[in-house]
């Protein structure tokens, strides 16, 4: 596994920052937008140029920042795997993005056809690129490609990554994603006032909102034959994507899609809703999200589990959440601890659920973790104990 | 494993393609930067009001969709799977666009709910309450192979028994045409004008009567010119054929053309060759008009007027392989077959 969010840059990072409830939610200071005091964000606090010593990178490079963090997420991933060579197995690589090249786009948009700094940018726009620099600095050759369904993108990333394991075609895989914070989204979802001016507070009654973050995460997925006698981190054994097909960016008041995404994970992985130790929810913040998800969890546990969102510690990472809650609920089954759902005071009246709001000690063998997107994307993945 | 069907196909493209008979090519414009597809009667399928809040591309493939499903006998997929290179480009500029020009104020969420890449299949899966496994794929020009590639695994791993795959781009005013102009300013000569398109198809395990089999789908982010002959030759090996009676490819007057000549000028040099983009012009998911066309010469047994076409002997098309290519990286093969 390899990460970089706002609670860290490594994955040891991220351990301490959870077990130590310590949120990485600030004010946005790497770039300028007419939104900085009015909005909380999950910065990394790391420029493109520190990001860019930091992979050798040559000064006239065109990376996005999306390319930069998912570099420097897949590096640690690699190091962790104790893969130095890429190319002594069928190695591929699926990214997740929502911005793409935009970070750079609408930075250099209005001076494209006069500018030669800017001119660089133009054919690092579309979403693909990040992932084809992310294959070239790492030379893989095999099959690479990208997923973009909104806020679930990395989660069906996994899922791809299993299947092409599954069928055979890829021994080793890379899957995860990539998402800087930018202004296109901070202002998308800024116009459909769903964002927060304090640090969120999901699944409370009185939550405002999401804060956007910004990470890249990536894990490793290997078969059997490839693995030998290296640790196992933990199984992929379920996943499961469903659409709402309710509303282009609602979600429907029973959570249908988000009930048919888990259920399909539980059937995949031949377990029983009982068996779920934790959830790690989407948990946005937004009114929503969290009364949709809610309904759907009780429709189909009728003992809740122990669940928790932790998006108050990273912000809402967009196509990168799936991979980031996988390592989170990874570490959670290392640590057999539920990391706490931060900020919540009071239940929403109408489900009546409470997450954990301190870190707890638990037996965890199967984590169940939910990425939900515009689209009606539903996606659910179960990772359970090796 | 259960065999994937390729049971309809679907084009709305810069020629008359859609719903159409009989296939001829008429020679592109080749001087504006831009050519925009022939837009079929929308309004045969989808309600005027719902037309006047969709941008192009999801008309295009909600349009293309849902005469791929009917086509295929498709009710409501167990799966919608779609790939674009571009994304919906056209109401990201106008989002882009406001951004800068309000200085970040005074801002409706239309275009940016919009702009979202997954917008297509978003919205064919909402018109037909679809509530089955959806999925988009962004990478460039295998941004259509990945969903076609999905999907085969889907039917070949069970998880599913029918699905909509398809490839869509809009060209957009800004970002294509400023490609175009980079392209061209960096000297590697590409005279294709940048366009547009959707192609859909219907997939299932189930043979009907215009059926064709996807027996392979391959995506490889690199592969060295000297060793894509080779590769060609272990995919046509795996699925038990010695040889193949046609070849497509993504040839577009660029200085990576070599790629397509070298694969070409040893065992296949007496293969009927066929080239596509000078006809349709170029986007990241125009591979999806090659498997239209290759789908069409294998229920037609004929290639249609106007392409560029190398053919050294006339045989019936039992075996059709694509194999495309962008900037040297995102290779990719498929293969056809009559069944």
């Amino acid at each position: 596994m390899g990460i970089i969010s706002a609670i860290g840059h490594t994955v040891e990072d991220h351990r301490t920052s959870l077990m130590a409830s310590k949120s990485g939610i600030s004010t946005i200071s790497n770039f300028k937008t007419a939104h900085a005091n009015s909005i909380k964000v999950g910065e990394i606090k790391k420029t493109n140029l520190e990001l860019s010593k930091q992979l050798n990178l040559p000064e006239n490079h065109n990376y996005t920042r999306t390319a930069l963090l998912g570099c420097i997420a897949v590096k640690e991933a690699l190091a962790q795997a104790h893969i130095s060579d890429v190319s002594n197995y069928k190695t591929g690589l699926i990214s997740a993005t929502t911005v793409g090249g935009m970070d750079k786009s609408e930075l250099h948009f209005p001076d494209f056809n006069s500018s030669e700094k800017a001119e660089k940018y133009i054919s690092s726009h579309h979403a693909g690129d990040s992932t084809n620099k992310i294959a070239n600095y790492f030379n893989i050759t095999e099959f690479v490609t990208t997923i973009s369904t909104a806020c679930s993108s990395a989660t069906n990333a996994i899922m791809l990554g299993v299947r092409l394991i599954r069928s055979g075609h890829l021994d080793r895989v890379i899957v995860g994603g990539t998402d800087p914070l930018c202004k296109f989204t901070i202002n998308g979802f800024k116009s459909l006032m769903i964002l927060s001016d304090e640090i969120c507070a999901p699944f409370d009654s009185n939550r405002k909102g999401l804060n956007l973050g910004e990470a890249g995460a990536f894990l490793i997925l290997e078969s059997e034959r490839v693995r030998q006698d290296k640790p196992i981190l933990a199984y992929v054994s379920g996943y499961g994507n469903a659409n709402d097909a309710f509303h282009q960016t609602a979600s429907s008041e029973n959570g249908d899609g988000a009930f048919l995404a888990m259920q399909k994970a539980l059937k995949l992985a031949k377990i029983q809703p009982e068996h779920i130790d934790y959830i790690n929810a989407h948990g946005t913040a937004t009114v929503n999200n969290d009364a949709s998800e809610s309904a759907a969890i009780k429709r189909l546990f009728t003992q809740v589990p122990k669940f928790s969102s932790t998006k108050a510690f990273t912000g809402h990472t967009l196509a990168t959440a799936g991979a980031v809650e996988a390592i989170i609920s990874i570490l959670a089954i290392q640590e057999q601890a539920v990391f706490p759902n931060l900020n919540f005071k009071n239940p929403i009246p109408e489900s009546g659920l409470i997450p954990e709001t301190k870190l707890v000690s638990a037996k965890i063998d199967h984590v169940l973790s939910n990425s939900f997107g515009f689209g009606g994307n539903c996606s659910t993945l179960i990772l359970s104990k090796a | 494993m259960k065999t994937c069907y390729i049971n309809s196909a679907v084009s709305i493209s810069t020629q008359d393609t859609f719903d159409v008979e009989k296939l001829v090519f008429k020679p592109l414009d080749y001087s504006s930067s831009t050519v925009r597809v022939k837009y079929p009667e929308f309004k045969k399928f989808i309600s005027p009001i719902a037309l006047r809040r969709m941008s192009s591309a999801v008309k295009m493939g909600v349009t293309a969709s849902q005469l791929a499903m009917s086509k295929a006998e498709i009710e409501v997929p167990d799966a919608i799977l779609t790939g674009t290179g571009m994304g919906c480009i056209d109401a990201t500029e106008t989002f882009l666009e406001a951004i800068i020009a309000n200085n970040e104020d005074f801002l409706t969420p239309t275009a940016f709910i919009q702009s979202t890449h997954n917008t297509v299949g978003a919205q064919i899966a909402l018109g037909l309450k679809c509530k089955s496994y959806n999925n988009t794929y962004v990478n460039g020009a295998v941004s259509f192979e990945s969903a076609l590639l999905d999907a085969k695994l889907c039917i070949e791993l069970d998880e599913d028994n029918s699905i909509l795959v398809g490839g869509i781009d809009e060209i957009g005013t800004i970002f294509c045409d400023l490609q175009y102009k980079n392209e061209l300013k960096d000297g590697s000569g590409i005279r294709l004008p940048k366009s547009e398109g959707a192609h859909f198809f219907g997939l299932s395990n189930i043979k009907k009567e215009n059926s064709i089999c996807l027996k392979s789908v391959e995506v490889l982010h690199h592969l060295k010119m000297d060793s894509i002959e080779t590769h060609a030759i272990s995919i046509l090996k795996k699925c038990g054929l010695d040889e193949v009676d046609a070849i497509i490819t993504g040839h577009k007057n660029d200085e990576f053309d070599v790629y397509y000549e070298s694969f070409l000028e040893n065992t296949f040099q007496n293969t009927t060759q066929i080239r596509y983009k000078d006809v349709v012009g170029d986007y990241f998911t125009v591979s999806g008009f090659a498997v239209f066309l290759a789908q069409y010469m294998l229920i037609n047994q004929t290639i249609p007027e106007g392409l560029t076409v190398k053919q050294n002997k006339v045989k019936p098309f039992k075996t059709i392989l694509l194999y495309n290519q962008e900037q040297g990286q995102n290779h990719s093969f498929i293969l056809l077959t009559t069944c």
